[in-house]
């Protein structure tokens, strides 16, 4: 099952090659490397590529050959086939008429540091005029909507809060419960040291209440939903169907980005809201295991001495950090482009501006809260 | 000789029963159609011989092997023996022109990188595309191109068999008789079969050297052009238009 080649006669004025065995893609790579020895020798001959004993051929064999007789022609050859079967000679001269001798480069062009450093700032500023003008135009529905109700889509804000928000309790349940319990756990080390047990609950409360709920509940919804979001919208913009929208006058920023956005801010309160109950809940338990704290005692203690603004700034930031991460979701899905691997990018991307502004927004309020004093 | 053999199909979906009992044979070295109307089951039975589906009850072999019950090495090596061409291309997004021709290539051979681009540069003008079109990407093709693109991959390692879904489908008159003719070129030069699911006149017409023609869950007809312009039978004329 091999194929060979051997240079059956060789003078001054011309070389002769025996092509034998079958020169097919699987066994090809020892005679190009012999094809490429041979051309050393061929300077100024006359080649002849004898056919005689060749049992198999294939579209590989053929090309091989063809580029290689281009290289001897180039060397000042004259190339002669003998002995070939009319079949293989067909297939020769078909390959041959196709074969494509100016290939193209594939190579990108060099860039310096200015050049990439200019291109990215470029492409942040319309990324940024692009996203303003998103913003601009779903604002602007958003105001048609409210002068004319009967637009607004509440079937399909149902549906999104039952798939963003109530299929999401489970693992937000389970997120904070056990946030609830480290923060618990690791704070009852500490205070037992100083006797002052009795402090778990301010601090267990105000954490979970203030900050750690509604961030937690809000990187869960971002990592589900922001993503889901721009995978939806993608792929409905690549199979059309955002333009089929468009030319029956259903217009996507009503239909698919309103909705969603609607969804997430009525949503995260409500979840938030569990994610609290559920968080001190986890405190308590280390409270009553570590330190000896009854639930009562705990209660009662929420109730004398955290103040209710706590739990008030905490669920006011929980339909903000809805709006962002649908905006963001919606936002990156109409960004998605042609190919299907820019969904993948367009996701990855979503997912990590939406996570991002929910820690830096939460920062942000952290500190003017408390520079405002409540 | 009959390269693929397929003998009491029956398929159903839920209860929707698309192939009732059918049988044909596709000879070496003809160029194979499968036709009927939308829903009758022409493209599942294509996707049944090239074992995306299972078939439900009944044989089909091909190149003399029984699909039914192949191993996972004996199926792989008989994958090697055919080439699809889906019906927009299914051609890989992340991969440039020519990448997508050389990757069978790449994947299944020795070769060398340069010979592989050789090969890869032939086959791509073979199916009559520019040159400069190596370096695009699938999104930046049409519709036309995507299915040159897409013949040319599934011609890249020789296939004794290609099997082309809706070849025609989508593409300007012109361009669907140079693409026809392309096909029976090919076929002749290469000594290919060729199995096609079309529905495109021109098509039966002017390249199929055999057709069989589905209507209520059989095969309503089995035979040449001649032979189906002079049947007589109310869904056939409609189906040819006569």
């Amino acid at each position: 099952m091999n194929c060979d080649i051997e240079i059956k006669r060789e003078n001054e004025a011309s070389i002769v090659l025996d092509i034998n065995g079958n020169w097919l893609k699987n066994n090809l790579v020892e005679v190009s490397i012999k094809l490429k020895n041979i051309s050393s020798k061929v300077q100024n001959k006359s080649v002849i590529f004898d056919f005689e004993n060749i049992k198999d051929i294939d579209s590989a064999g053929i090309i091989l050959i063809l580029s290689n007789m281009t290289t001897y022609i180039n060397k000042n050859c004259y190339v002669t086939v003998i002995n070939m079967s009319p079949d293989h000679k067909t297939l020769l001269l078909f390959y041959r008429q196709n074969k494509v001798s100016n290939k193209i480069s594939f190579q990108k062009e060099k860039t310096n540091i200015f050049y990439r450093f200019g291109k990215s700032f470029y492409n942040f500023l319309t990324g940024f005029t692009q996203f303003l003008s998103f913003l601009g135009e779903n604002f602007y529905f958003f105001i048609q909507t409210i002068i004319d109700p009967r637009q607004i889509r509440f079937k399909a804000i149902v549906k999104q809060i039952d798939l963003s928000g109530i299929k999401a309790l489970p693992i937000v349940i389970l997120t904070s419960f056990l946030i609830g319990l480290v923060i618990a756990y690791q704070g009852a080390e500490q205070l037992q040291q100083f006797g002052a047990n009795i402090f778990i609950v301010e601090m267990v409360s105000i954490s979970v209440i203030r900050e750690l709920a509604p961030m937690i509940t809000a990187i869960v919804i971002a990592g589900r939903s922001a993503s889901s979001f721009t995978a939806e919208i993608g792929t409905m913009k690549i199979t059309q169907e955002l333009d089929a929208m468009k030319t029956m006058g259903f217009e996507p920023s009503i239909f698919l980005v309103m909705p969603r956005i609607i969804a997430l801010m009525i949503a995260l309160p409500l979840i938030v809201f569990l994610a609290d109950l559920v968080g001190i809940f986890g405190g308590m338990v280390v409270a009553k295991l570590q330190l000896g704290i009854s639930y009562t005692e705990f209660i009662d203690r929420i109730y004398t001495e955290v103040d209710i603004r706590h739990f008030f700034i905490g669920m006011a930031k929980a339909p903000i950090f809805g709006f962002i991460i649908a905006l963001i979701g919606c936002y990156r899905g109409f960004q998605v482009t042609g190919s299907t691997d820019s969904i993948g990018k367009y996701t990855t991307i979503s997912v990590v501006n939406a996570i991002f502004w929910v820690i830096a927004l939460n920062a942000i309020f952290s500190v003017l809260f408390t520079q405002v004093g409540i | 000789m009959s390269i693929i053999k397929v003998e009491s199909v029956t398929t159903k979906f839920g209860r929707n029963v698309i192939h009732d009992n059918i049988s044909f044979t596709i000879e070496k070295g003809e160029i194979f159609g499968i036709l009927g109307g939308s829903g009758s089951g022409k493209s599942t039975i294509l996707r049944e011989i090239i074992m995306l589906e299972k078939v439900q009850s009944g044989d089909i072999s091909v190149l003399d092997q029984n699909i039914n019950n192949i191993s996972l090495n004996q199926s792989n090596m008989l994958k090697k023996n055919w080439g699809v061409l889906f019906q927009f291309g299914a051609l890989f997004s992340s991969l440039t022109v020519l990448e997508n021709i050389s990757v069978l290539l790449k994947e299944y051979t020795t070769l060398p990188a340069s010979l592989i681009e050789d090969i890869a540069y032939t086959k791509l003008k073979m199916v009559g595309l520019p040159t400069k079109a190596a370096s695009l990407y699938p999104s930046e093709l049409s519709g036309g191109m995507k299915k040159r693109v897409g013949l040319a991959r599934s011609l890249a390692m020789d296939p004794q068999l290609l099997f082309l879904d809706e070849p025609t489908s989508g593409l300007d008159p012109a361009s669907a008789e140079s693409f026809d003719r392309l096909i029976v070129d090919l076929k002749n030069m290469l000594n290919l079969t060729v199995v096609m699911v079309t529905h495109d006149l021109s098509t039966i017409e002017n390249a199929l050297d055999k057709f069989i023609v589905f209507h209520d869950k059989k095969i309503l007809f089995n035979g040449d052009y001649e032979e189906a312009i002079n049947f007589d039978h109310y869904a056939m004329k409609k189906f040819l238009k006569i």
